[in-house]
């Protein structure tokens, strides 16, 4: 009897170890990870911003009041590693936050939330660009003096081998540069060795990049992370692990791919007295990436971490916690970005209207806001409130809002039957990270439910979009979301727009090739973004078209929290709306 | 002293006392008829109620779990992956939801419906925890079935043949021997979770519950061939092998007739401490990611899902926890008495 105790005793604190370690919440594998807006550029609050801060552009170096002080280091968490650090090759919301600061490009926006945050302004260019030409001819001239983190002064040439190069690497938003610069695309094609739109002149530091045609939003292109000029003759391959210098506040100085980067204060910045730029107030950041959105909770809970990835979002079970114990350094921002799921139209099923329109009965957009933990908004169009276009009224697929709203079963079953298509089998691509992977498994569900023979494959956050956006994947349907670079309804069309399907780094994931939404977006395109309100019925009217052919099945605006730490002055963080935490605003206590 | 004096102090043992009824022989008594070993294990076991009982506990979660679907269907009214995201039940005549609207799931109802509670996707947590059951011990046991006959032919094999045969067969199995069981387990896992395994005209797809039980099943197979191997390496020297030689017997036929009878108890003890390192290790799989995959539920997927909610929900990694042990435990002290029963030198007195 004693033996088979101890034997007994020792099986049982074996077995009891799965939960125990379980238990002890540590930071492992991403499976329960946080979440991060891939796909998308910048951060983005939209014209609905709620936020409360003082905000406004700070020229940092002074702060100092109220016990906190320049100096220090601050400690960022990311629920999922950036997809690549290098301006040129990176395209996740992680990316661009750090990006930001330290590739300046030409243009850039005004560090300041709300909608003054969208405000464009001269960054390495002495002004505004010129426009002629009917707006195919942009003019800018370079600030005098200027050098990258490593020394090597800045010429205007640089500029140009930028944006080749961002083409040579394929990033992800490249349709901006090929679709609309004389001859990029035949840079892309190969039919080039550089790009004949853009003429530099590097003693007079001038730059005039030809369109093809009038493209109202070029200067929120100009203002990319991407557009930012790199040192002629860095290598046109990714430079992950080394990206190359930049003109910012920031360099970086070191990167452990999905494990941490740092960042520190650029020596040549404040030299450069580029206004309206802040030169930030902490002499490092060091980003620490955590895929486990609880534990990462529970670090800036506990002051360990002084910020929440904002793209992420906070676990239900921790929520209440975090707005009754943190509530002064806590706030839910409304972003400009939707959740969506995606549908291949090339592959079966979804090359079947009826299979779309299936799948969107078929969710219910409470539920999956339930999933979120109340942060996202339940809805049915894909622009978001803030960007012209949004379509506001009632959901064509049941509400999006009552509580309680199910799902319609039973029509997109008969939808299935009707196409013929019950039994097909579906596969639903997934991260491995929550709530992602919580909607993806309501969504499979749903797809069981209706007829479909469906199954979820998981896979590692750092590589989902890539591999989701890669030709030989072919994905049939899965989760994806985006977030605006700019405040205008092109740059969320880009997911629509044929032009931007590729074989890697694709962001159509639905290989939408419509010939009513590329006339509709190659004719609202040239408007002018100041004038882009006179417009706004017609992206509705494009909206309410891709709405009636069910191209995707938006359900969310997302909701970030701005959740920081007690060492950082919460009064004085600016959340840009198109970059989210602006690091360059944060200041510690002393 | 003569052989008719040792015969004469030989006591009689009964069988209950351990003995193999052993004669008396004193002064012509003819012999008795002896009691065979398996039966004598039997008694044995008979007699250990601390094995009986944990071995039928395990056989009453066995049954539990194989009785999911009626208890889906005829109690819980749901099914195991049916989510009630916005679904609302009435408890004590007040309407709650079965998942909040901060994501929070209900907890124990101790009702028909959600008698454990729900987990985060609104599913019905007692439903899940048999249906993972079922797919924890189908895992395992299969998985058992695999390592204890390929490390049986393996172990047989090697320790007959001795020389290469043995030194190709033992080296293969340093290699995997040399890999922690669990590191090597959720290597595989990860790798052929995604892509299926092909083996000839057999193909495994992504997804399948057969993936996990063949890579269990073949990590586990150095742990019980090395120990098969050296029984093998003592029973081919006995006479009985010998006798079969000098019959004209084939070696395949030596293996199968006079070694593997021998290895029996061997067998029947690894069956069942196998079977519950199996269903740990397919916890361990799924909890990492590596073994059954979401949104099936298995009780590994279950601890995993539903670890972040501890502070809020233990019963959602408390249920397939408490589960676990009570298996793993009952399977072990079951086959913890079965080795003793079987064990021949467990009682033998000789008086002198």
């Amino acid at each position: 009897m004693k033996r088979t105790l101890r034997l007994a005793s020792g099986v049982a604190s074996a077995a009891l170890l799965v939960g125990t370690l379980a238990a002890c919440g540590s930071s492992g594998p991403a499976r329960t990870g946080s979440g991060s807006s891939g796909g998308g550029g910048g951060g983005g609050q939209g014209q609905s911003s709620t936020a409360s801060t003082a905000g406004g552009s700070s020229t940092g170096g002074g702060g100092g009041g109220g016990g906190y002080a320049p100096g220090g280091t601050l400690k960022v968490l990311m629920g999922t590693s950036p997809d690549s650090l290098d301006p040129d090759y990176g395209y996740t919301a992680q990316a661009a936050e750090a990006d930001w600061i330290v590739y300046t490009p030409l243009l850039t926006y005004t560090h300041a939330d709300g909608t003054t945050g969208t405000k464009i302004i001269p960054g390495l260019a002495q002004s505004l660009p010129t426009i002629s030409d009917g707006g195919k001819t942009y003019t800018l001239t370079l600030r005098k003096g200027l050098k990258f983190s490593n020394g090597k002064p800045l010429v205007a040439s640089d500029f140009a081998y930028g944006i080749e190069r961002a083409i040579k690497l394929s990033w992800g938003g490249d349709s901006f540069f090929t679709g609309n610069i004389a001859g990029a695309a035949a840079f892309q094609g190969g039919k080039a060795k550089s790009i004949s739109g853009i003429v530099t002149n590097d003693k007079a530091g001038k730059i005039v990049i030809h369109l093809t045609a009038p493209y109202g939003a070029f200067e929120n292109v100009l203002s990319f992370p991407a557009a930012a000029p790199v040192p002629a003759g860095t290598a046109m391959k990714p430079l992950t692990l080394d990206p190359p210098p930049g003109v910012g506040p920031y360099e970086i100085t070191s990167v452990k791919e999905n494990v941490d980067f740092t960042l520190k204060k650029n020596p040549y910045f404040a030299g450069f007295h580029i206004p309206n730029i802040p030169t930030g107030y902490v002499n490092n950041i060091h980003v620490t990436i955590e895929s486990n959105n609880n534990t990462e909770t529970q670090m800036v809970l506990d002051n360990q971490a002084d910020e929440f990835d904002w793209s992420d979002t906070i676990a239900g079970s921790y929520l209440q916690q975090v707005q009754t114990q943190a509530k002064d350094r806590y706030k839910a921002e409304t972003l400009a970005g939707t959740d969506y799921f995606f549908m291949n139209t090339r592959t079966k099923p979804f090359d079947n209207a009826k299979a779309r329109e299936a799948v969107n009965l078929a969710i219910s957009r409470v539920a999956l806001a339930r999933l979120a933990g109340g942060q996202i908004t339940p809805a049915c169009s894909f622009l978001p409130p803030g960007i012209p276009g949004h379509v506001s009224g009632p959901c064509p697929f049941g509400s999006a809002t009552a509580t309680g709203s199910p799902a319609d079963i039973a029509k997109a079953k008969k939808l299935i039957d009707q196409a013929g298509l019950k039994g097909t089998p579906v596969t639903v691509w997934s991260e491995t990270r929550q709530p992602r992977q919580a909607y993806t498994t309501y969504l499979n569900g749903q797809l069981n439910a209706i007829g479909f023979k469906s199954t979820l494959r998981v896979i590692s956050d750092s590589i989902y979009f890539q591999t989701i956006g890669s030709a030989k994947t072919n994905p049939q349907i899965g989760f994806a979301d985006w977030f605006q670079d700019f405040p205008n309804p092109g740059d969320f069309y880009l997911l629509l727009d044929a032009r931007a399907i590729k074989p890697i780094n694709n962001e159509n994931f639905g290989n939408v090739n419509d010939s009513h939404i590329q006339s509709a977006i190659k004719k609202l395109e040239m408007i002018p973004a100041s004038k882009l309100s006179s417009v706004a019925s017609q992206w509705q009217a494009l909206e309410k078209y891709v709405s009636s052919k069910y191209y995707m099945a938006p359900y969310g605006y997302l909701i970030g929290p701005l959740f920081l730490s007690n060492r950082v002055d919460y009064s004085r963080v600016v959340f840009q709306p198109l970059y989210g935490d602006d690091w360059t605003s944060f200041e510690l206590k002393k | 002293m003569s052989t008719h004096d040792i015969a004469t102090s030989i006591e009689r043992l009964a069988p209950e006392e351990g003995g193999w009824g052993l004669l008396s022989l004193e002064g012509g008594e003819t012999p008795t008829a002896g009691v065979g070993p398996y039966r004598l294990a039997l008694r044995r076991l008979r007699r250990n109620y601390t094995a009986l009982a944990f071995g039928l506990l395990f056989l009453a979660i066995v049954a539990v779990c194989l009785l999911a679907p009626v208890y889906a269907h005829a109690i819980a009214h749901t099914g195991p992956n049916t989510q009630h995201l916005t679904e609302t039940i009435k408890i004590g005549g007040k309407s709650r939801y079965v998942v909040s609207l901060q994501d929070v799931p209900i907890g124990p109802t101790w009702r028909g419906q959600f008698f454990l509670g729900a987990d985060t996707q609104g599913r019905d947590l007692a439903v899940r925890l048999l249906y993972g059951g079922r797919t924890s011990l189908a895992i395992g046991a299969m998985a058992m079935v695999i390592t204890v006959v390929l490390a049986g032919i393996l172990g047989v094999v090697a320790g007959f043949f001795r020389g290469w045969v043995d030194g190709i067969i033992s080296r293969v199995l340093d290699i995997i021997w040399a890999y922690p069981a669990l590191l090597l387990a959720i290597a595989l896992g990860v790798s052929l979770a995604l892509g299926g395994v092909s083996i000839g005209p057999i193909h495994l797809h992504a997804g399948s519950i057969y993936v996990p039980a063949f890579i269990i099943g073949i990590v586990y197979v150095p742990y019980v061939a090395r120990p098969i191997r050296g029984e093998v390496l003592g029973l081919r020297e006995r006479e009985f092998v010998d006798a079969a030689r000098a019959l004209g017997q084939s070696n395949f036929r030596i293996m199968a007739s006079e070694l593997v009878p021998n290895l029996t108890s061997t067998w029947v003890v690894f069956i069942a401490l196998q079977l519950a390192q199996s269903i740990i290790l397919e916890a361990a799989l799924s909890f990492l990611g590596a073994g059954v995959q979401a949104p099936n539920a298995s009780w590994g997927t279950l601890l995993s899902s539903g670890l972040s909610y501890f502070q809020k929900n233990p019963n959602l990694t408390l249920a397939p926890g408490i589960m676990l042990i009570l298996t793993c435990l009952s399977v072990n002290v079951f086959g913890d008495g079965v080795r003793t029963a079987l064990d021949p030198r467990a009682k033998v007195r000789v008086v002198r």
